[in-house]
């Protein structure tokens, strides 16, 4: 709390958000959370948990029928035109301009936010340089790969150089490089410039690696709110493996259970088993054991709790299969 | 620029890049104009036709009528381009920068008249080639491209607006064009009044397009005084149907902002 006090007033502020769409679909069923000024938030969720209508509501897309919300203090429902100008984002579905070129949709982008002549160009150039997208700038949108298109679309998002960036599932679609080049800009921007991400994605690793804090979302209403280390520390504890080079005598497995001291561990096809807090300092004592009872280690994993273990225990599904 | 005029050029930018427009655009209303004016000239002919014994071109005579028509049906186009963007996305990803959507139609709807304002001045240009200036001048050509538009705009363009956002399907608006053309053909457009079958005639006096027709048509061929009347006439009728479809337009929209 005192942390979030020093950070100052939240970026996004989310209060008992209800959306109800006109067909009665109870898309949105009060959720409540709040984002500071440079995080990166993830909202994680299975099909239809509600992420996209969240981010709409917030990005004063549709009317809330319940809560409150206020992004860079403007409430989204009395505020939408000063919120517009201060938000870029990137909807679930590309959103381009089929008749222009590339370059033509960023300045006219520029230009809605009042940004003018030379300085449009250049901000239009610097983007489709970090989108990669150079070389295509005078190509019509409608020739461009589905991967081209979305990395255009968060290209236009960025433009006005937004404080607050609205991304839904903005790596779909992207090949691995095109997606670590996204991971690294949106660093980049938080680190030099504050941008606050708010970002929906059914990537595991996605919400992992680049979400400072995950919200995991299922059926309109929020299941857990933390940083990814603790939503996976909350799971349960990290296992060793230790593949042995031979089955243990008597003397050594006495040997192994002093040295473990009544710690949950188990023998199996000639592999130790070892349940500890933190896997990563517990290898080496654990290997000094296993070195003391004179045995040789054939190979050694360290287990830990994925995000995926996270989201089966707090929505009792799993988004991702495990890989084998 | 302000917002709007940003908008606004956009349009007009991406015209010449939709084919159909270019096609139907330009090429239509010549056709038509030269078409219709040489299937029916020989009508002047007639005894009891206005123009009989007169050296006035029956072009000029069909003239109003056929920028009427492209007006009329060129406004009813102008939701394609609209359709476009709101298949597209683009049209949402507008609305998340401080383009308002009221402002993102209305620019539409102003580069749509723009073209159809285009349009008709080549027709006109035709027209004054064959047959010479209208009667009331430049000033009344201006005014006869002026008073098509916006009692296109008014009533078609209207229309088709509220049928893109429902439909989101240029079906639905092409499936209109029928009644464009039953309106034109039950009027003046073509014949004069005196010439049309008597129930055909009254038709024609309850036909909003009808007044319309006169009031163009009196500018063109007969002067100032009693257009005027014609025009307001129809003019007044267009704005009442238009003023319906606002609300239906608004009403529609709130229904998508959900
Ligand atoms: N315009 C709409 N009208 C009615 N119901 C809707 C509308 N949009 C979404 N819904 C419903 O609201 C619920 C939440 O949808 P939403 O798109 O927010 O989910 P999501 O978490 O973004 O899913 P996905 O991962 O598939 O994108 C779903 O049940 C969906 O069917
Ligand atoms: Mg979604």
């Amino acid at each position: 709390m005192a942390d979030a006090q020093a950070r100052g007033r939240p970026v996004i502020q989310v209060r008992d958000l209800e959306k109800r769409y006109r067909d009665g679909t109870y898309a949105v069923r009060g959720v409540s959370f709040d984002v500071h000024r440079g995080e990166i938030f993830g909202l994680l969720g299975p099909n239809g948990a509600g992420k996209t209508t969240t981010m709409h509501v917030l990005g004063t897309l549709h009317r809330a029928t319940g809560g409150a919300a206020r992004i860079l203090g403007h409430d989204v429902a009395h505020q939408p035109h000063a919120i517009r100008r201060r938000i870029g984002f990137a909807m679930q579905d590309v959103g381009i301009d089929d008749l222009a070129t590339a370059e033509e949709m960023l300045v006219f982008h520029a230009r809605l936010h009042g940004i003018r002549g030379r300085e449009a160009r250049r901000r239009a150039a610097e983007l489709l340089d970090t989108f990669d997208l150079t070389k295509h700038r005078k190509r019509r949108v409608t020739a461009f790969s589905g991967g081209m298109q979305r990395r255009l679309d968060l290209a236009v998002s960025l433009i006005h150089d937004p404080d607050v960036l609205f991304l839904d599932e903005p790596t779909t679609g992207l090949d691995p490089h095109s997606r670590e080049d996204l991971w690294a800009t949106l660093r980049r921007l938080r680190d030099e410039r504050g941008l606050t991400v708010l970002m929906s994605t059914h990537y595991m690793d996605e919400a992992d690696e680049l979400c400072d804090r995950i919200a995991i979302i299922q059926d309109g209403r929020i299941a857990a709110i933390d940083t990814p280390r603790h939503l996976k520390r909350n799971v349960g504890a990290d296992t060793i493996q230790v593949e042995l080079g031979a089955h243990p005598d008597d003397w050594q497995k006495t040997v192994l259970r002093e040295g473990f001291r009544g710690a949950p561990v188990r023998l199996r096809d000639g592999t130790l088993e070892l349940r500890v807090q933190d896997g990563g300092e517990s290898l080496l004592p654990a290997l000094r054991v296993v070195d003391r009872a004179g045995l040789s280690v054939r190979s050694t994993r360290v287990l830990s709790p994925t995000l995926n273990d996270a989201f089966l225990k707090y929505t009792g599904k799993r988004l991702e299969e495990d890989e084998p | 620029m302000t917002v709007f005029g940003q908008l606004y050029r956009r349009n007009l930018r991406q015209m010449p890049r939709i084919p159909a427009v270019l096609v139907f655009g330009i090429v239509m209303p010549i056709i038509q104009l030269l078409l219709f004016g040489s299937v029916f000239s020989n009508t002047v002919d007639i005894p009891g036709h206005p123009l009989f014994g007169t050296d006035t071109s029956y072009y000029t005579f069909i003239a109003p009528a056929i920028i009427l028509l492209t007006a009329v049906i060129g406004m009813a186009n102008s939701s394609a381009a609209f359709i476009v963007d709101l298949r597209t996305g683009y049209f949402d990803k507008l609305r998340t920068t401080p383009a308002s959507p009221s402002g993102v139609i209305l620019a539409r709807l102003m580069a749509e008249m723009t073209r159809v304002f285009l349009q008709g001045v080549l027709i006109m240009g035709l027209a004054v080639a064959i047959g010479g200036l209208p009667e009331t001048g430049l000033l009344g050509a201006f005014l006869i491209l002026l008073a098509a538009v916006v009692f296109g705009t008014m009533t078609t363009g209207m229309a088709v607006m509220i049928l893109a956002m429902k439909t989101r399907s240029d079906q639905a608006t092409q499936a209109m064009f029928p009644l464009f053309f039953l309106l034109l053909f039950m009027s003046t457009a073509f014949m004069p009044e005196n010439l049309l079958p008597d129930w055909l005639a009254t038709i024609a006096s309850f036909n909003p397009v009808d007044y319309m027709i006169q009031g163009l048509r009196g500018l063109m061929i007969d002067g100032w005084s009693n257009a005027l009347v014609d025009l307001a006439i129809g003019l007044g009728l267009g704005a009442a149907v238009g003023f319906v479809l606002v609300l239906v337009n608004v009403r529609v929209y709130r229904r998508i902002l959900g």
